[in-house]
């Protein structure tokens, strides 16, 4: 793990320190999590960007090996039937990752 | 292309495909599904809808969507389509389902490239290619 010393400005400082109070509570470590939180958000935002601007393509894998490549879904299932390949046996996956955690909307409810 | 409000919230005529495994719902026409600005998401399914579709068989993929309220769902989800069969457009994502979800809902993903604009006067959804 490393130590990182960043200036901030009083605003920014408050905000954060608000924030991480409320969904991170205030126990020690709680600020590094938040922060680590949001820079991982931060990341994965700048990939998605970069990657995006380049296109999305979908893989398909199989034991960890990349079986098939392609700009669209229907592209690729049609790929996966030409060799032969059962959808259900290969791993899905776009060349843009999925962020961990998303706002859902007013609409969705928790159980 | 227009779509009326269902009570007082704006929807969408979709068609979900899985293209991995060629089924798709409705098979004729659309389906009304409710366009939720709130969802950072593609699109959230019932259940009943991502088994009949049979995402369920293929490699599942899990994350958690925060509500709100700072409540968690866990998602069970795999990549499919959402057809706006209106407008002749299309898009590929992660469609996602969860007990709790009852209704289909499109997320800002769900829309990319298309122009929506809401008629709160006429009751009307109004969307079109960017």
């Amino acid at each position: 793990m490393g130590n990182l010393t960043i200036v901030l400005k009083d605003d920014v400082e408050e905000e954060l320190r608000r924030i991480s109070a409320e969904l991170y509570g205030s126990r020690r470590g709680s600020l590094s999590a938040c922060i680590e939180d949001a820079l991982k958000h931060w990341i994965l935002e700048v990939k998605r960007k970069s990657i995006q601007a380049r296109e999305e393509k979908y893989v398909a894998s199989k034991n960890g090996k990349e079986v098939a490549r392609a700009d669209s879904l229907g592209e690729l299932g049609k790929m996966l039937r030409e060799m032969k390949l059962d959808p259900r046996t290969v791993e899905i996956v776009s060349t843009i990752p999925l962020e961990e955690t998303v706002r859902a909307g007013l609409r969705a409810k928790a159980k | 292309m227009s779509w009326g409000f269902l009570n007082l919230t704006p929807v969408l005529g979709i068609k979900v495909v899985n293209p991995l495994l060629e089924v798709a719902y409705p098979e004729k026409g659309d389906l009304e599904a409710t366009l939720d600005t709130g969802y950072e998401g593609f699109l959230l399914i019932p259940c009943k809808l991502f088994e009949r579709l049979k995402f369920s068989e293929l490699k599942p993929i899990k994350r958690v969507l925060l509500t709100a309220d700072h409540r968690k769902i866990e998602t069970v989800g795999a990549y499919g389509t959402i057809i706006y069969p209106a407008v002749n457009h299309s898009n590929d994502g992660l469609i996602e389902t969860n007990p709790s979800i009852e209704e289909t809902l499109v997320g800002m993903r769900g829309v990319n490239g298309l122009l929506t604009a809401i008629n709160t006067c006429k009751k009307l959804t109004w969307t079109t290619k960017c």
